[in-house]
């Protein structure tokens, strides 16, 4: 008899629990509601239209920083309350943790009017929140902005939902080629050989950098091209060739990725010949990681390897001069392709997003201090004006000897987290350079042997096209899930086998079905779908 | 009395062969970070592994204690871990001894509780609760969520249950209320019990940082762990091995070991006072004995 009483009331209060419980979540609903309300309310005079320079507005700001973190009550934000005319409320956190605090503060209906986001950090959220209007779309304001008109159309595509709307700002990043290729100058000469123009050509110096001693120093210890882990670089002397671009069509008309593409057939089969024979790094496949194959480049053993126009690294070039101190590199420019292209993969030209709250929606003029606070952290300022005489670089380091002291013609800056530095807290302060050239790389880079080299990347860079890889603009969802990695991440690995001789390149086709069958024939679905309606931009000259 | 015997003794000698391995595995790291961040940089360099500094330096340390927002935000950790122990300690025990007793609606509490330990809200709904309860930016927002554990509740309250019945009869015979026994009798005889938890929830507080993060808007009560991630992850302004033989910023390497140390060294210092509780403690609690 008290057994069943018991049960009765456990079964009860089970039901109870379950009705607080979904109370609970319907308050959620009511609740993402209610600060929008609130907002509107605390800004009385969101219904006046039209800029209002002499209006304060209270701007608040979510982002995050690889860095130092800036106090949130710096001097530096009076400085920019002040010549904007704003109440600036800045939030900025660590990496680390970033991806929680911007998914709770979007859920909990708590998105701040301007925030920050990286790409990968909110991988498919981000396509959710812009599909689903999270974000203000800002179609009508990017022709007003100076900054923000220097965006090129295929940068804006990217940030652009399926019904044309602009969801987002991207922040600069140069959209140099994702790779560049280095070649030792002084091995050449010492062999009597030139700049490889094919892939024939670039097998046979790879064979002679590992046949015929091209350091002359009587040993055999050198080789040709250097890959690591997955088989990276690709070496894509081209878009044509690029594993990870999607650049071919299949028979349906449908871009397709180029791991499963007859020109990456061809080029592992070239790599498999020349890693029987030596020329390529043995056991990369099982490097630790890819620093493994590049010191070996750096140590003088291999000749052929990756660079870039930024970001090459002066000390391990000055390790290499320590051992070789002949040394020069060359850049291989891109080889010219069966279909008569000729031009490297472009980078995506921007990295990280920022977007304003959907709610400022009719207050135009919070939507005008933002953007011009948006639009005066873009605005570039060429390397030889960065001086306290120009204004704006002036104000945005925090004003000579508070924020930056300027000895010699170079600028020292206090470190952001004394929040002296007033770029440190602007929404976006990476200065859209119109051209990447602008940004002179090569007078920047102290390294000697460096120097000539960044110097080549940049003719090149102005002489040849680019290609503008369609997924920077398109959006597939299985390629963003574990499982789109998992088919991708089987098919480098059946690549890197067949390098290695390992797996029979007549096992390829059966590569290619693999792939389609674990994800494969989505992604390309997704993707394809995702683009149509698109300009597809192809190659363009970028460097103008 | 008991002879060794020979096979004794080898058994001794491998047992402390093998422990003395496994503990310098377990010193050699911290003695690696303790000289490193106390090392100049030509150490650092020269030396593969410096096991003992042959300069002391203290460079690495001013670096830190100069952060501007160090000295306040271990102020704020220390203040914080005191807190959060003691009241975590109070809510967990007195929940514990509240559901030892049957009362009405006891075991519908007690499921309700385990409940909680199957299926956690997840991190959106916390925010929330956080948030409409005006929370946010205050040092409430690290206290109050995490007030009882859910697992560090059954272990006490399985502790509490092994007190011998006999005491709280004869306690009531002689007309002490429940609050009286808590304090008076509960409490004291589950010192081990509670030291060991004191030192969970120390740990816990005192290695705060996710949740910091997430409540905690205002950098100015940012907790120990935040900031030294920080200093651990941004390196000083020259992290180029050359120019950082010449100039002030000690070497990254040093700088890091240093918070590394600075972060751990609490918990190091407690840990020996409160150890031979700790065992007895977490045992006692978990076993039937």
């Amino acid at each position: 008899m008290k057994k069943t009483k018991n049960r009765m009331i456990a079964t009860l209060s089970f039901i109870s629990l379950i009705a607080i419980a979904t109370a609970c979540s319907s308050g959620n609903g009511n609740s993402e509601n209610s600060p929008s309300a609130s907002a509107s309310a605390a800004s009385p005079a969101s219904s006046a239209s039209g800029a209002d320079t002499g209006k304060k507005y209270t701007i608040s700001m979510l982002d995050f920083t690889y860095g130092k973190i800036p106090p949130s009550n710096g001097k530096a934000i009076a400085l920019l309350n002040d010549k904007f005319n704003i109440d600036y409320k800045p939030t900025i956190v660590p990496y680390d943790g970033y991806q929680e605090k911007m998914s709770t503060t979007i859920a909990g209906g708590d998105m701040p009017d301007v925030m920050g986001i990286e790409e990968y950090l909110a991988s498919g959220s981000l396509h959710k929140w812009a599909e689903q209007g999270a974000f203000l779309p800002l179609n009508d304001y990017i022709q007003k902005y100076p900054s923000l008109a220097l965006v090129p159309p295929e940068i804006w595509a990217a940030v652009t939902n399926k019904d044309g709307k602009i969801w987002g700002i991207p922040r600069y990043y140069p959209n140099t080629p994702t790779q560049s290729w280095v070649i030792r100058q002084d091995w050449l000469d010492n062999l009597g050989l030139k700049v490889p123009t094919t892939y024939d050509e670039l097998g046979q110096v790879a064979l002679a950098f590992t046949k015929n001693d091209p350091d002359k120093n009587g040993k055999n210890d050198t080789y040709g091209l250097v890959m690591g882990p997955g088989g990276a670089p690709g070496y894509g002397m081209g878009a044509y060739w690029d594993r990870d671009t999607w650049y071919h069509k299949d028979k349906d008309g449908n871009l397709i990725p180029g791991y499963i593409t007859d020109a990456r057939k061809e080029n592992v089969a070239l790599f498999a010949d020349l890693y029987k024979q030596g020329a390529i790094n043995k056991g990369f496949g099982a490097n630790a990681s890819f620093e493994v194959g590049q010191s070996d480049f750096y140590n003088n053993k291999a000749g052929i390897f990756m660079g870039g126009i930024r970001g090459m690294d002066e000390n391990l070039a000055n390790s290499l001069l320590s051992v070789a101190p002949n040394a020069k590199f060359s850049s291989i420019p891109p080889f010219k392709a069966p279909d008569g292209t000729q031009g490297l993969t472009a980078q995506r030209g921007y990295y990280r997003i920022t977007v304003l709250n959907a709610k400022l929606a009719g207050d135009e003029g919070k939507i005008d201090r933002i953007l011009s606070l948006v639009d005066f952290g873009r605005t570039f300022i060429p390397i030889d004006q960065r001086t306290p005489d120009n204004e704006t670089f002036d104000f945005r380091s925090g004003k000579l000897n508070t924020g930056y002291t300027f000895d010699n013609g170079t600028a020292t800056f206090t470190q952001p987290d004394q929040g002296l530095l007033v770029s440190s807290y602007l929404p976006d302060s990476n200065m859209w350079a119109p051209s990447v050239l602008d940004n002179k790389y090569s007078d920047t880079t102290q390294s000697p042997i460096l120097k000539e080299y960044v110097k080549q990347l940049e003719s090149e860079y102005a002489n040849y096209e680019e290609y503008v890889d369609p997924q920077y603009m398109g959006y597939s969802e299985t390629l963003n899930s574990n499982k789109g990695a998992d088919a991708i991440l089987k098919v480098a690995d059946a690549q890197v086998k067949m390098i290695m001789g390992e797996l029979p390149l007549t096992s390829w086709d059966k590569m290619v079905d693999d792939f389609m069958k674990s994800g494969g024939t989505d992604i390309i679905k997704e993707m394809n779908e995702s683009l149509q309606g698109r300009t597809l931009i192809g190659f363009k000259k970028m460097g103008q | 009395m008991h002879f060794k015997t020979k096979s004794d003794r080898w058994f001794d000698g491998i047992n402390y062969l093998l422990l003395s391995v496994v503990g310098l595995c377990m010193v050699f790291p911290l003695l690696y970070i303790f000289s490193v961040s106390f090392s100049t940089m030509q150490d650092f360099i020269q030396k593969d592994i410096v096991l003992w500094p042959s300069h002391w330096d203290l460079g690495a340390y001013k670096y830190i204690f100069d952060t501007p927002v160090f000295g306040r935000a271990m102020l704020v950790s220390a203040c914080l871990t005191v807190v959060i122990t003691l009241f975590n300690l109070l809510m967990t025990s007195m929940m514990a001894f509240a559901t030892v007793h049957s009362f009405v609606g006891s075991k519908l509490i007690l499921r309700m509780i385990i409940f909680t330990l199957l299926f956690s809200p997840g991190l959106i709904p916390s925010y929330l609760m956080v948030r409409n309860l005006h929370l946010i930016d205050t040092y409430w927002a690290l206290i109050l969520p995490g007030a009882i554990s859910t697992f560090n509740l059954i272990v006490i309250r399985q502790f509490f249950q092994n007190l011998p019945k006999e005491i709280f009869e004869a306690s009531k015979i002689d007309g002490a209320h429940e609050l009286q026994m808590f304090t008076k009798l509960v409490l004291p005889l589950s010192k081990p019990a509670l030291a060991a938890f004191a030192l969970f929830y120390a740990v816990d507080a005192w290695n705060a940082y996710f949740n910091v993060i997430l409540y905690i808007n205002d950098t100015t009560k940012w907790t120990i762990q935040v900031v030294l991630r920080q200093i651990v992850i941004v390196s000083p302004p020259d992290n180029n091995l050359i120019a950082s033989l010449l100039k002030d910023p000690p070497p990254a390497q040093t700088v890091q070991m240093a918070a590394v140390l600075v972060a751990t060294l609490p918990v190091l210092v407690i840990y020996p006072f409160l150890q031979k509780h700790f065992a007895k403690g977490v045992m006692l609690g978990s076993v039937k004995g």
